[in-house]
């Protein structure tokens, strides 16, 4: 919220205090001051133009102006690309030196041939507002040669961040109470102003208002004015205005945003001429009803929609935007003033609905006290009366079915200390409750108080809301930081979360040369679906882009993404690899409405299937996983005949294998990729303790055997066999080799199987070996067809 | 509510928009107090990405819940983050906010690494860095984990992991970090 920092001290008698110290203050007790703009015009003059002449040369459009500042300055010539500073205008000029309020730095300057000698200022650059074109700001009034600031006073405008729940501090009224509770002070100002109008005859009189739906508008309030002068504001109204950000219409205008600004509660005047039959109702909008906005904009109304309207039709939608038909004009003459309490959630659902967010619904939502109405309506119609010389009448309709209850918490003092960790001396935390407008009652039996929030928070209900107040006014920086801790009786053992335990398999792939990334778990859905990725695949349902608009089900194509991003830009050999969550539908509805999340490490590079599958080996090694079986197999995104599945402990855990050539093509990768993909929750299922095993005392007998075989016989077959020939002489058995070519028959591999024989008990001789490699040959003769290569 | 990533019409299913939801299930896990648990996690929000924001971003969240916790021992333990992770010259601000689980609320800031707190255009002139959202658990989430307000308190605190490691080493842009360039992720 903009706030106005001469208003703003006005209503807190801190006309003394300096801008900084107040944003300091409020920034202290929750209302962070983002920015303090300045607007310093005392080194702005005012000039009248002379002339103005389209600039001979320029190709964009500029004109040159002579322009008066007075005897002391006398005439200057300025160059400027707007054509609303007419010969006879005042405008605000800057001269070569300056620095202008938006911290443009103003030289002497040649522009397309003609000396420039100084600029002509929009409000923009002065920070006084926007227009609605690029044009110079025209002045009213003033004499050439004299600073702007004797218009316009300089002024500070403080940014103020306010919480969505303390609308009452959406107003200038509200940040005011907290500045003097802040000072250590309390406001000297009423919150519900006495004006209550004089003229009869009496405005129930005049006009009846009903509430059709009570739930969505707690209380409306409506004053009626008659005999208003439209007219412009006086210049303080719209200086506050234009400070806060809002452009001056007319006066009554104004005064309805001039008090939603002061006191939070959004107010709309109608022209009394145009409600029908006098009477007000408030209703759900009807099928088919359309409103012709404030904005121009002719909208279509839904059942659901609160309006307000006359005995016929609708002449506002409630608590969002205001009726063009029944708009104040320059020809109003009498005025129905309205303050209601619309209901926030039905506010919300009207303008998300509509796509029509206004400074009043953006009030509304956040939930405001029905008590606020009627002073928000009081004050206005005492403005009303004195700036638009209109005659309020008296007895106003206030149609206030329920009306708000009044909240009393009950606090024993000491909470303060207990949730603070300070000590707040009694008589200071009760000052700052009154300061804030609390009532604070001490019960004289148990010491305990009775607190009572004033009627514009709704935001207080329980001690610990109290002790908030509390704490917030006497200072978070007076908390002294200390650390928690006691001696304790449970012992919860040290465990390593699971992200820890992976760190094994991270470290691993770091060594072979693997960068771990992390990659975005929204994808494209479209890309997902050419990758054969979609099966459980869940979309959002609003995305921001359809690059981000799925969830992945795999971790593989972020990975071909990095590597795309890096060979694009120049480094063309990068592994990588990720842990991190996939997401799948569940193949059947059981009940648990969250899809599931495999937890994945992926990694894809060039070091080829055997490379890989080294890497896989070392990590599972260090993780302390039983080694893996690699067994023929499939997978989406990978080439047919050169992936396998990676089994671990007779269980499925992943594959790793060459990416398809047309899965490269998506990301425009050459060359050959493997990659590979692993269930992180098996492995860490499948982890042993680590066990150390006597060491043998005996030697080894190492032998080679070259099996030749048909092509689609599998390593792990051929291995499986040899272990179960091989009886207990057998220790260890690996595939070091295969061959394909011209030393063996088509359709056939050579396969070299490295053989490691040990007895425990004594050092085993060659005839003894022999033996067993016999058995073993003749088994893989007979379970595979298998001959023998020297 | 419009940040918020949905998966259904319907609104029941999203993608969570901050770690706060481990509270409870921390407490429900834990059951008895004392409860010190930091919770690391993916969060989703539907911005636009730019330098500052990513829609797919790291929380960390902390939790203390035990007897006689107070604001001074969250403001300690905010303390000790910091100078632990920036350095022991740094100081921390917590100013009053609003947010659903906590009572009393706070943003907190870090003094200013480069100008030590005086103002400079790193931190945009006012000395102050913003980290993170922390609070004094709100009473009803406690008693919704199981655990008497009476008798314990708790203070809970979050940050954007990114946001904490791109001051820690000057990434100019938050989207580094997802973006995945191996020049990038060389340097740590």
């Amino acid at each position: 919220m903009r706030v106005s920092f001469e208003w703003l001290a006005e209503l807190a008698d801190a006309g003394e205090m300096a801008p900084e110290r107040a944003g300091d203050l409020l920034t202290m007790a929750g209302f962070t001051v983002d920015a303090i703009e300045r607007v310093d015009l005392s080194q702005i003059l005012i000039g009248r133009v002379l002339s103005q002449q389209p600039h001979p040369q320029s190709r964009t459009p500029l004109w040159v102006h002579e322009v008066d500042l007075g005897s002391e300055v006398g005439q200057r010539q300025i160059i400027a690309g707007a054509p609303n500073a007419v010969p006879g205008s005042l405008v605000p000029v800057a001269l070569p030196g300056v620095t202008v309020p938006n911290g443009k730095e103003v030289r002497d300057a040649m522009i397309a041939g003609l000396a420039g000698q100084g600029m002509l200022c929009s409000r923009e650059e002065l920070l006084l507002g926007e227009d609605p074109e690029p044009a110079i700001m025209l002045l009213d009034e003033g004499e050439p040669g004299r600073p702007l600031s004797t218009l316009i006073p300089t002024e500070a405008v403080f940014e103020v961040e306010v919480t969505p729940n303390r609308p009452d501090c959406l107003s200038h009224l509200g940040l005011a109470r907290e500045l003097t509770a802040a000072d250590g002070r309390a406001l000297r100002h009423d919150f519900m102003p006495r004006f209550q109008g004089e003229a009869e005859p009496l405005a129930t009189d005049m006009l009846q208002v009903r509430i059709d739906d009570p739930a969505l508008c707690r209380r409306y309030v409506a004053a009626v004015v008659t005999d208003v002068t439209i007219g412009p504001s006086p210049r303080w109204i719209q200086r506050r205005l234009r400070a806060a950000g809002v452009r001056p219409i007319n006066n009554v205008v104004d005064i309805t945003q001039y008090v939603m600004l002061e006191y939070g509660q959004p107010l709309h005047a109608f022209d009394a001429a145009r409600i029908g039959g006098d009477q007000i109702v408030v209703r759900r909008a009807r099928e088919g009803e359309a409103l012709l906005c404030l904005d121009g904009v002719t909208r279509a109304l839904k059942p659901q929609m609160l309006v307000i309207a006359d005995e016929a039709n609708a002449v506002a939608l409630a608590g969002v935007i205001g009726g063009q038909e029944s708009a104040v004009t320059s020809e109003t003459r009498n005025v129905v003033l309205e303050a209601a309490t619309f209901d926030g959630v039905n506010v919300r659902a009207t303008s998300r609905a509509l796509r029509l967010r206004t400074e009043a619904s953006g009030r509304f939502e956040k939930t405001l006290s029905p008590e606020l109405a009627l002073a928000g309506a009081r004050r206005a119609a005492q403005l009303l009366a004195e700036i638009a010389g209109g005659a309020v009448h008296r007895g106003w309709p206030d149609v206030y079915p329920r009306p708000q209850d009044p909240v009393r918490v009950r606090v024993w003092p000491d909470k303060v200390d207990a949730l603070l960790g300070v000590h707040v001396p009694l008589e200071e935390a009760e000052a700052i409750l009154r300061h804030l407008d609390f009532g604070v009652r001490v019960d004289g039996q148990d010491g305990s108080w009775d607190v009572l929030p004033p009627v514009f928070r709704l935001d207080v209900a329980i001690p610990e809301d109290v002790v908030e107040e509390v704490g917030r006014i006497f200072g978070y920086d007076r908390v002294p930081a200390t650390l928690p801790g006691r001696r304790q009786s449970t012992i919860r053992p040290f465990q390593r979360s699971a992200d820890a335990e992976i760190d094994a398999l991270r470290r691993a792939f770091a060594a072979a040369g693997f960068t771990e990334a992390v990659t975005p778990a929204l994808v494209s859905g479209r890309r997902q679906q050419r990758l054969g990725l979609s099966e459980g695949s869940l979309p959002l349902f609003n995305p921001v882009s359809e690059e981000a608009d799925t969830l992945r089900t795999s971790l593989v194509p972020s990975l071909l993404q990095v590597l795309e991003l890096n060979r694009n830009r120049g480094r063309g050999e990068v592994a990588v690899f990720e842990t991190a969550r996939t997401f799948l539908a569940r193949p059947e509805p059981d009940g648990n409405p969250l899809p599931q999340e495999p937890w994945q490490l992926a990694a894809v590079g060039n070091h080829g299937f055997l490379g890989l599958k080294s890497v896989v080996d070392r990590a599972l090694h260090d993780l302390g996983a039983p080694p893996a079986e690699y067994r023929r197999g499939r997978g989406t995104l990978f080439h047919p005949g050169r992936t396998a599945q990676v089994n671990v402990a007779g269980q499925v855990v992943g594959r790793l294998g060459e990416l398809h050539p047309s899965v490269l093509r998506e990301f425009d990768l050459p060359g050959r990729y493997t990659g590979c993909e692993l269930d992180l929750d098996a492995l860490l299922a499948a982890r042993l303790p680590r066990s150390a095993t006597e060491l043998p005392r005996f030697p080894a007998v190492d032998r080679d055997l070259n099996v030749v075989v048909a092509a689609e016989v599998e390593a792990a077959g051929l291995l499986s066999t040899v272990a179960d020939a091989g009886g207990t002489l057998l220790e260890r058995t690996g595939a070091i080799d295969e061959y394909r070519g011209s030393q063996v028959p088509g359709g056939m591999k050579s396969v070299t199987l490295s053989l490691t024989f040990r007895s425990p008990e004594r050092t085993l001789t060659d005839s003894e070996v022999d033996g067993v490699m016999a058995e073993i040959r003749s088994a893989l003769e007979q379970r595979h067809a298998a001959r023998f290569r020297a | 509510m419009q940040d918020t990533f949905f998966l259904d019409e319907s609104e029941n299913l999203v993608l969570r928009t901050h770690t706060s939801p481990m509270q409870i299930r921390a407490m429900e896990r834990l059951k008895q107090p004392p409860i010190y648990v930091i919770v690391p996690g993916r969060v989703y929000r539907r911005d636009a990405s730019d330098p500052s924001h990513n829609p797919t971003f790291m929380q960390l969240e902390g939790l203390a819940v035990d007897e006689g916790l107070t604001v001074g021992d969250l403001k300690g333990t905010l303390t000790y983050m910091c100078q632990s992770l920036f350095g022991p010259e740094r100081r921390i601000r917590m100013r009053p906010h609003n947010f659903s689980y906590t009572e009393p609320s706070f943003e907190f800031d870090s003094s200013c690494g480069i100008c030590g707190g005086a103002g400079c255009r790193f931190c945009g002139g006012d000395g102050w860095l913003e980290i993170g959202g922390c609070g004094m658990v709100h009473p009803t989430v406690l008693r919704n984990g199981g655990i008497d307000p009476e008798r314990y308190s708790g203070y809970a605190w979050g940050f954007g992991i990114e946001r904490m490691a791109a001051l820690k080493y000057n990434v100019p842009d938050i989207r580094y970090f997802y973006e995945n360039d191996v020049r990038f992720l060389e340097t740590f």
